[in-house]
């Protein structure tokens, strides 16, 4: 165990997510919660918004299909 | 160590730990459990809750209603106080793998009132940590413990051992559930779902502002997301009110076990082994029907085709009898002519189009063959099959129909138990009757409540169509302006982020689930001192089925030394499967556990947990010779806990 990591099972199946951008994201925003667990005041607006839109906006165009 | 671990536990003036008082708990890869030792009463539970008063300001192993009332401070300590002054103690546990990482503290304080009694309270969670060489205080405590061991699995690694045959008891299914939706860390997860949902709400308004179609679209989209929002709230409210009834139903029941009328006793007794009895029979049917189905799927493909199938066998036949079946023609024969180019009967066969239609043959010929001999094999077979088969379904039914009559006739019994209870009409029965009639009313409520469930279940599941269908309307028409591509990209990337958490959601709880089941049975045949084998089974809405090498055992018909062992197995299985190496405490691992057991657990459990630091604490009964001598090779420090004069000291051995 190490103080500030989530856990592994949850660590292992990010891992095997093929797309970069969310992979990454979805990292950060797990690792926001994890720090955050009890802590009802937190902010997660901003900080969800900000996330999307580096990470969505990181995307390669090739994996947007509208 | 290379895992976390409880270097020392300190203290002062806590419950009858009088003075200052410390436990050095530091361990090897090697050497990595910690023995306890102490009589009952001696201070072991104690020192479990002044982990868990310092941790989450709770002690949650109070098993005797007498100290619940004693004050935090140690009483010796408190007698010295005058009317109005106060006395503190506190708790310190330092944790780190080789070096101390990190110290959480927590005081608290008693006031002697001018009466005489008493009132405490406690302060809050303190933090030291190393940043470098030093130990710094830290404005975070509870941030950091919550890294470091979530309050929501702390009760897997922090236990009592001899409460854990109730963990199996009535509605054990749940707490098994919650078990394993704590390890998965599940709620971490909900938690992201949660919040993507909100971008997800926010990033869709923003095209309310949009022209025409698209914020109408939006507008759709919007008003049936707030259809569907009002359902999921109905469903908890409702599944909340049945746990209430529920809940209700358990505190009469428990209120007429109570009765003082001895026959209100013996029929509340008896009801709840008819329902104990109807369950399993539920089960069983449920089994026999799922049997009866398949076997039905199998038998009614011949049977409702025998008369064809004894045609045909008929027509092969009359074929066979006058020559007409194709001739065998091995394929070694075909080959040797395209080899030769002439036919037997000198024909030349150098053409390439007699060649191809020598190998069309040749293909043809092993399916005509493969044809005739399942024809003429498998059909007999069939039709023999078809007796036994059409025999197994008959059994079968019947199977079914006997539990079900059994079901009806148990809860006609349940019935009259019921009619008897509420006619008690007497004056002194007339409790009895209220109780009974309350629990109708329960009942009814109950089945109200799953009936409502039922129905708003099936609402959700079209109204989350429907809201895909309108997201779907909204993303088309934002699609049709190319300034909107930012947006819309934004959209398909959160809908890809939840459609990915959703999915390692669900792989974990099954992960979780798999392997809880594989080491629970591997766990429990291991510990239990029965020499035959037992099939463990974690089902899909969490209970546990025993199999016995002759019959399914239930859990209920488990002795409570069974029971804690299933307890030991399934936690050993969570804190292993959790990915948390979490140092353990576990007070009286090995009360109620009789001698084989007893040693099969001190031989096996420093294996099941092992690269973590254990802490055992037993009394002399636990701690026996023979277990002392299976566990010593993996013991780190021993302390003896000496009880005397309403104090604890400790010993180290």
């Amino acid at each position: 165990m190490q103080g500030d990591e989530v856990s592994s099972l949850i660590t292992e199946e990010i891992e095997e997510i093929e797309d970069d951008s969310v992979r990454e994201f979805i990292n950060a925003i797990v690792n926001h919660e994890r720090a955050n667990l009890d802590n009802k005041f937190a902010e997660f607006n901003d900080k969800y918004d900000d996330l999307v839109n580096k990470h969505a906006d990181n995307q390669s165009l090739d994996d947007f299909d509208p | 160590m290379d895992t976390i671990q409880f270097l020392t536990i300190e203290g002062k003036d806590y419950r009858q730990y009088s003075g200052k008082f410390e436990l050095d708990l530091k361990v090897t890869n090697e050497n990595h459990i910690n023995v306890i030792e102490g009589q009952n009463g001696a201070g072991k539970s104690n020192l479990l809750n002044a982990i868990t008063l310092c941790f989450y300001d709770e002690e949650t192993h109070i098993d005797d209603s007498s100290l619940e009332a004693d004050p935090l401070v140690n009483l010796q300590r408190l007698e010295e106080l005058e009317p109005g002054e106060t006395a503190t103690g506190h708790i310190s546990i330092t944790l780190g793998k080789e070096q101390p990482e990190y110290i959480f503290t927590r005081k608290f304080t008693t006031a002697k009132q001018s009466d005489g009694s008493y009132s405490g309270t406690t302060g809050d969670l303190r933090l030291k940590q190393r940043i470098g060489e030093d130990m710094h205080d830290m404005d975070n405590p509870n941030t950091q413990l919550n890294q470091i061991l979530p309050t929501g699995v702390h009760e897997y690694f922090l236990f009592d051992g001899e409460q854990l045959d109730e963990f199996f008891e009535e509605g054990y299914a749940q707490r098994v559930k919650e078990g394993i939706l704590d390890v998965s860390h599940i709620e971490l997860l909900n938690e992201s779902l949660r919040h993507l949902d909100e971008v997800q709400s926010r990033l869709e308004s923003q095209s309310s502002k949009f022209d025409g179609d698209v914020a109408e679209a939006e507008a759709e989209h919007s008003t049936e997301k707030e259809v569907l929002e009002r359902l999921n709230s109905d469903l908890t409210t409702a599944e909340n009110n049945l746990k209430d009834a529920r809940d209700r139903r358990d505190e009469l029941d428990e209120d007429l076990r109570g009765s003082s009328q001895e026959d209100v006793r013996e029929k509340q007794l008896e009801r709840e082994r008819l329902k104990e009895r109807q369950k399993d029979i539920e089960d069983d049917l449920e089994e026999a029907k799922h049997e009866a189905g398949s076997t039905l799927t199998n038998a009614g493909v011949i049977a409702y085709n025998i008369d064809a199938l004894q045609y045909t066998l008929e027509q092969l036949e009359e074929l066979e009898q006058k020559g007409e079946l194709p001739p065998k023609i091995q394929d070694w024969f075909i080959d040797r002519l395209l080899e030769r180019g002439t036919c037997i009967c000198g024909e030349n066969l150098d053409q390439e189009s007699r060649k191809q239609k020598l190998q069309h043959l040749q293909s043809e010929v092993a399916d005509i063959e493969e044809g005739n001999i399942d024809g003429k094999i498998r059909i007999p077979d069939l039709l023999n099959e078809v007796d036994s088969r059409v025999e197994e379904v008959v059994d079968q039914r019947d199977l079914v129909e006997d539990l079900r009559d059994r079901r009806r006739s148990l809860q006609e019994e349940i019935d009259d138990i019921s009619a008897y209870l509420q006619q008690k009409g007497t004056i002194d029965a007339e409790d009895a009757a209220a109780l009974e009639s309350q629990r109708e009313d329960v009942n009814g409520r109950i089945e109200e409540l799953n009936n409502k469930i039922g129905k708003l279940e099936r609402d959700i599941e079209q109204q989350k169509s429907v809201v895909e269908e309108k997201k779907k309307e909204w993303k088309k028409e934002l699609e049709k302006d190319k300034k909107h591509e930012v947006l819309l990209r934004r959209v398909e990337f959160v809908d890809e982020a939840k459609q990915e958490v959703e999915q390692i959601r669900g792989n974990i709880l099954d992960r979780v689930r798999r392997e809880t089941e594989e080491r629970l049975q591997e766990y429990f045949n291991e510990l239990v001192w029965k020499d035959e084998q037992y099939d463990l089974h974690l089902t899909n809405d969490y209970q546990v089925e025993v199999e016995g090498p002759t019959s399914a055992k239930k859990l209920a018909s488990l002795s409570a030394g069974e029971r804690q062992i299933l307890a030991l197995a399934f936690m050993s299985a969570l804190s292993r499967i959790s990915g948390f190496s979490a140092p353990i405490v576990i007070d009286t691992p090995l009360g109620r556990i009789s001698s084989k057991p007893r040693k099969r657990i001190a031989q096996k459990l420093p294996s099941y947990l092992e690269g973590r630091q254990i802490t055992l604490m037993m009394t002399d009964e636990e701690y026996t010779d023979d277990v002392a001598a299976l566990l010593d090779s993996h013991v780190a420090k021993k302390y003896q806990l000496q009880y005397y004069n309403e104090t604890t000291e400790v010993i180290q051995k």
